[in-house]
């Protein structure tokens, strides 16, 4: 059979190609500047434009759908973010993604786990494509007062939520970087 | 008029409604230009039949240019297989070859006037006229080419749209390309206490397999509902009928969909109830009758589910809990009732957090009656932070299906550790069981590791069962893996 022979060939130059587009970009700094805008509905049907939230805030916009598990876990987080920053000058916003046949269960699940910040609905995920093409969740942007994107932050790992208050901290330009004592929904 | 002729014309409206609305009541265009996007590369060398084994490389690259209100964006494919011949017949990839701009755009946005010409996804209402997205479960990624278009007034909410979509599920089965066009929108109108009243209507002709030549669909939806209502209820309704065309025959089929969300205390009370009679095309997806992850074929079933969910102690214990039964319409239609296809599920889970430790499971269930087969699908996630940023994870992840005359059982363990915000290492072990044949066990590790927030590297190494694999909220039938797996993206 040849074609074992053919593909083992074949292997090397998209192989050396992905290593050389690694090391390469690797190199590059990611970019800074101002996010992509959109207008999005929240479950009440009412029109929200990013645009016109930036000015002056922190601004977090987290994409998830309720399927996601690692989005799950990182809700409660923001919700005690929002509650400790909000009045100052942080602004969380949750864009779902689930498909439209889903809408009915977003607001059961948002009211389940006691969110109170922002949420809007992308149910054909125009906005996300813009965001992230590939469409991983969680995938979230920090954006500063300026409005200019600070970090994005690809995923949830257990932690994350201590790197991100840090952040928010640092850009609402207080002392403060006491960390969470206990973790959300803690029952000890 | 024909969908054809009715695209060009939507983009000379969309080109000539531009300047117009972007004067009207907009702000100060004060921001500057911005570039982003994202690179994507994919290197697979697929070892899963070993006489056969390939190497297939996929080179994904976004690029968006976006100044005050407008956006200029598009997707490049670049895709390689070593055999096409021999790649897997479930990865719908192999179809494509080379090079091709997959996705391409000019966006106006502003409050008033939303615009697209060139490709973009679109589901109206709830989606049972329209629904072109990206398929998860099957894995392939076809936006309409045309325009649309959004007004929004206060109370009123006007979208139009029109295109060419293909359908590589065909293209994969028949060997040719199919490519078929959607016209169609949707009005919305608000009215006071956050209730609303709208419709929309498509119309579609679709490339037919056999034999050659077009079949004509036609449907259209009333669509009413509120939030909020007394403070607590929210209600939604979305009645359709459907007209199609199959090959001489003439089909008429409807579509009903009635939700009812409750919010009382710490609970929350969901009940639906659908009923879907010859009601597929190509191009809808109404609310799926089953749990997310567990889809319903959608042409013809009816029927209540109930999910009910809790913070029930206030202890930040979260539980859930649904029930459903359905049933096809044959079960009355046919002589003596014995064409229905019964299904009865039941599913419920908890998810608690307890310090450093995090829990959640879940059972699924579900009877097909008149099948005598029953499924069954059991998760369970425990996580316990280590450190300041670390966390241990063990995962289990079965699936049973049982019957008189056959077994499968496809099982998932995962044992995985992470870093954050560096990435994590998994290792899985999984085993797949079939009445009558020896169980396979399959072996795999995969790393993920951020060197910077914007670039993510992805390796797997080893064996994967295949199978029926729900992830992302959706299932698919995932081919049987062997070999190596390397995914790096970069966004800018």
């Amino acid at each position: 059979m040849t074609g074992r022979t053919e593909s083992k060939q074949s292997t090397r130059p998209s192989s050396l190609l992905f290593l050389a587009v690694l090391l390469v970009l690797s190199s590059i700094p990611a970019s800074a500047g101002p996010p992509p805008d959109f207008r999005l509905q929240d479950l009440d049907g009412k029109w929200f434009s990013l645009s016109e939230n930036l000015d002056g805030n922190v601004v977090y916009v987290t994409f998830w759908a309720t399927w996601c598990v690692p989005c799950r876990r990182e809700m409660p987080h923001l919700e005690k973010l929002h509650q400790e920053f909000g009045d100052q000058g942080l602004k969380v916003i949750g864009v779902n993604t689930d498909p439209p046949g889903t809408t009915s269960k977003i607001k059961p699940y948002i009211k389940q786990y006691k969110i109170s910040y922002t949420t809007l609905l992308d149910p054909n995920n125009n906005v996300l494509d813009k965001y992230n093409p590939t469409r991983e969740l969680p995938y979230a942007v920090l954006i500063d007062r300026d409005g200019n994107v600070e970090q994005v932050f690809p995923g949830y790992r257990a932690g994350d939520e201590k790197v991100l208050r840090e952040k928010i901290v640092a850009l609402l330009g207080q002392g403060n970087t006491a960390e969470e004592e206990t973790a959300p929904g803690a029952t000890e | 008029m024909r969908p054809s002729r009715l695209v060009p014309a939507l983009a000379t409206v969309l080109a000539l409604t531009v300047p117009t609305s972007a004067q009207e009541g907009d702000q100060p265009q004060t921001k500057s230009y911005r570039i982003f996007g994202q690179l994507t590369s994919y290197l697979e060398l697929n070892q899963a039949n070993e006489r056969d084994d390939y190497t297939k490389f996929k080179q994904l690259a976004s690029f968006n240019v976006e100044w005050s209100k407008f956006t200029i964006g598009g997707q490049a494919e670049y895709l390689y297989y070593s055999d096409p011949e021999v790649a897997d017949p479930l990865d719908l990839d192999r179809l494509r070859e080379g090079f091709e701009l997959r996705k391409y755009f000019f966006d106006y946005q502003s409050d008033l006037f939303t615009g697209r010409l060139g490709t973009f996804f679109s589901s109206l209402g709830r989606g049972l006229t329209l629904y072109v997205q990206k398929n998860e479960v099957l894995g392939f990624d076809e936006p309409i080419h045309g325009a649309t278009a959004r007004l929004t007034l206060k109370h009123f909410d006007l979208t139009v749209l029109g295109g060419r979509v293909t359908e590589p599920l065909l293209q994969n089965q028949y060997n040719r390309e199919f490519e078929d066009e959607v016209v169609g929108g949707r009005a919305l109108v608000r009215l006071p206490l956050d209730l609303y009243l709208g419709g929309s209507a498509v119309k579609a002709r679709l490339d037919r397999f056999f034999p050659a030549g077009t079949d004509d669909v036609e449907v259209w939806s009333i669509e009413a509902g509120g939030s909020g209502i007394g403070g607590f209820l929210d209600l939604a309704a979305e009645i359709s009928e459907i007209d199609k065309t199959e090959g001489n025959r003439f089909k008429e089929g409807y579509g009903r969909y009635f939700s009812a969300a409750a919010y009382i205390g710490p609970v929350s009370i969901l009940g639906e109830y659908k009923d879907y009679y010859n009601f597929a095309y190509r191009y809808n997806q109404p609310p799926n009758a089953g749990r997310s992850d567990e889809a319903y074929e959608h042409n013809d079933v009816k029927g209540p589910r109930l999910l009910v969910s809790a913070d029930l102690f206030a202890t930040g214990t979260l539980l859930h809990a649904s029930y459903a039964t359905f049933n096809t319409h044959k079960e009355t239609t046919s002589p003596g009732g014995t064409g229905g296809d019964g299904q009865n599920e039941w599913y419920a889970g908890i998810e608690q957090t307890i310090g450093r430790v995090y829990f959640a499971a879940s059972y699924f269930d579900r009877d097909w009656v008149d099948r005598k087969i029953k499924e069954q699908h059991t998760l369970a996630d425990f996580h316990v932070t280590v450190g300041r940023a670390g966390e241990l994870i063990l995962g289990f992840d079965q699936r049973l299906e049982t019957s008189a005359y056959f077994s499968i059982d496809t099982t998932r363990n995962t044992l995985g550790y992470s870093l954050s915000p560096w990435g994590s290492v998994s290792l899985r072990y999984s085993w797949e069981g079939r009445s009558g044949f020896d169980r396979e066990d399959f072996w795999g590790v995969e790393i993920q590791y951020l060197p910077k927030p914007n670039l993510i590297v992805t390796v797997f190494g080893g064996g994967d069962p295949g199978g029926l694999v729900c992830a992302g909220g959706q299932c698919r039938q995932e081919p049987r893996f062997e070999g190596f797996k390397a995914n790096f993206t970069w966004r800018f």
